[in-house]
């Protein structure tokens, strides 16, 4: 559950994409009827379309949601790493994702080589969130720096799963 | 199994060490010709006229690297055969202590020292062919800054360097780099590669040590990406009872050493790939450069994997270096295994040495790619693994979690029952009662 963070870091998101942090909140994340919990599985053509998510937490809390790839383009050579998939802020605490603002549209995920993990981390706000600028590129973001640009703090939750290429996958 | 003494004692009684030709020689990578250069590097498929110079400069540390290696091994085998097997760890120390007096008469040299080289941000995206033209156009070429190859000594191996030549093929790597403007950058310690004048038979373990400069700075330097990596002397010196098997022939400087190599920062889960390697240099007079070196530089294992591959050079034959080689396995690396972290540990095996000895640059290349296709295949095991366990952590925690609420509810379950069998109870008891009230009063 996301409250448990020892499988973040033997999936090394934790240390690859955010420091260690305590769980302060939790979140569901479901691909249709599917569950993500950590390191499960989630073909490409399940996470066509965004997960509902819902957010622990009380009303007046704000929320900022990321949702990234850090083994693009392969895992073995993610020189592309971070590729953000997602972000969504100003989630109210007890809600679902989508009372939240769209920053960054879902891409699906595409893993065109190996495994990879998409991560979905959790920040409180501490305000609400600015105005943010459009991004140039999803490639090399990076959560850290995103969540220190932003003055997010640690995240409070997170929840990652694996996609891989499926056999009959094409690229669009 | 054989022990590093032994083995060393071997080489010491048996072979006194001769012929310090071929190590000033070998000293450095940079008195190389660009034509010797090219086919020490047999493996490399492009020209080097049409590369530009960072380019060159990657190839050129590479060379340095695998020869650095060798020459730590041939360091460590004689540490081995002074029968100071616990000072195999200070090595390399005691052999920059050893090329700082020896060699560093070569004097104003940068290039002698093991440093990194850097390119002033023009000249990086240049072809070697571009410099070279721009350098003829400059006219008559300067006399060369920095002593030759072989520092102060190694038999006028130096002469040879001096002279400059037409073509580029003919000039030195050395030369070529000082007039094209290439700055070296120095380290800390002043160290010379092949130190020449130590190279006598007269001084054996020095000749040895002054050609081994401090290896850890040397990997360090070349493999900043891989943040633990640690260099042969950290191997010598963390691991000194997996440092096994080193071999000694003096006559020839084969070295040959079976060298587990364990990364030690390994801090990772079960992701970490902590790697063992065996390498099997060979030095060969009359052989240039040591071998290639293939670099793991993925971010899971920060590996450094010695694709070991010894070049063809003269007729010499390396039987008895190889069956050394054979004993890969078992003792370095079951001990390598031991100390590593407790989860999943992945031994990386090489047996490189056996068979690189053989030949050209083909084989080479197909060896350097076999092991890449190695280590890839076991970062990515590593990988798999990670996520399995990270995945029955997952399922772990929720079996927790669902057996408490479990117990939870059927306590609740168990306390509602409890409540409702003493309502019932009650009801059953109680009606009589009434009944039999109602009866008195009646």
């Amino acid at each position: 559950m996301a409250n448990f963070i020892e499988p973040l870091v033997v999936g090394r998101v934790i240390g690859e994409v955010v420091d260690l942090f305590v769980p302060k909140n939790t979140m569901s994340v479901y691909y249709g009827p599917k569950h993500v919990t950590n390191g499960c599985d989630v073909k490409p053509s399940m996470s066509v379309d965004p997960p509902n998510i819902q957010i622990a937490g009380l009303r007046p809390d704000l929320y900022t949601l990321v949702m990234t790839d850090p083994d693009a383009p392969s895992p073995s050579d993610p020189r592309m790493r971070e590729v953000v998939h997602w972000i969504v802020v100003d989630i109210p605490g007890g809600a679902d994702l989508k009372e939240g603002l769209e920053v960054l549209p879902y891409m699906c995920p595409r893993p065109l080589l190996g495994i990879h993990r998409y991560v979905f981390i959790l920040f409180e706000q501490k305000l609400p969130f600015p105005v943010v600028a459009p991004m140039q590129s999803r490639a090399n973001f990076n959560t850290r720096l995103f969540a220190a640009q932003y003055d997010l703090g640690p995240p409070v939750s997170s929840v990652f799963f694996n996609s891989q290429r499926e056999p009959a996958y094409r690229k669009h | 199994m054989m022990h590093p003494q032994q083995l060393g004692s071997d080489g010491d009684d048996g072979r006194p060490p001769a012929t310090p030709l071929p190590l000033a020689r070998q000293g450095s990578v940079y008195s190389l010709t660009f034509d010797e250069f090219q086919s020490t590097l047999g493996g490399i498929g492009k020209d080097f006229g049409s590369m530009n110079m960072d380019e060159l400069l990657k190839n050129i540390w590479t060379a340095e690297e695998s020869q650095a290696m060798a020459s730590a091994l041939g360091g460590g085998a004689a540490a081995a055969a002074a029968a100071a097997a616990a000072a195999a760890a200070a090595a390399g120390t005691i052999g920059s202590a050893g090329a700082a007096g020896g060699g560093v008469a070569g004097g104003g040299g940068g290039l002698q020292r093991q440093g990194s080289l850097t390119l002033p941000r023009t000249l990086s995206q240049k072809t070697v062919d571009e410099v070279w033209r721009d350098l003829i156009r400059e006219g008559a070429p300067g006399p060369v800054a920095g002593g030759g190859g072989g520092g102060g000594g190694g038999a006028g191996a130096p002469d040879i360097q001096h002279q400059r030549q037409p073509t580029l093929g003919e000039m030195t790597l050395e030369e070529f780099l000082v007039r094209a403007g290439v700055v070296r950058e120095d380290m800390t310690q002043p160290r010379t590669l092949g130190g020449g004048s130590n190279n006598t038979s007269s001084n054996p373990p020095n000749s040895l040590f002054t050609s081994n400069n401090t290896p850890s700075s040397l990997f360090y330097g070349s493999l900043q990406s891989s943040n633990d990596t640690g260099g042969l002397a950290l191997g010598f010196a963390q691991t000194p009872r997996s440092n096994g098997h080193l071999v000694t022939h003096g006559i020839t400087n084969n070295s040959a050493a079976n060298l587990p190599l364990t990364s030690p920062g390994a801090r990772s889960y079960g992701a970490s790939v902590p790697l063992g390697s065996n390498t099997d240099l060979g030095h060969v007079p009359g052989m240039r450069g040591g071998g290639m070196m293939g670099i793991g530089d993925s971010v899971m294992n920060n590996g450094l994997m010695p694709g070991v591959v010894g070049l063809g050079g003269g007729g010499v034959t390396l039987a008895a270096a190889g069956s050394p080689a054979s004993q890969i396995g078992s003792d370095g690396i079951g001990k390598g295994n031991g100390d590593l972290s407790s989860l999943s540990p992945v031994p990386y095996v090489f047996n490189g040495g056996l068979r690189g000895r053989k030949c050209g640059g083909a084989v080479e290349k197909v060896m350097e790619r076999r092991q890449r296709r190695m280590i890839k295949n076991r970062e990515s095991a590593a990988r798999s693994r990670a996520r399995k366990q990270a995945y029955t952590m997952e399922l772990e925690a929720e079996v927790a979690k669902l057996k408490e609420q479990n117990q939870e509810l059927q306590k609740k379950q168990a306390e509602m029952e409890m409540q409702k069998n003493q309502a019932s109870w009650h009801a059953t008891t109680s009606l009589p009662l009434l009944f039999l009230q109602e009866a008195k009063s009646a």
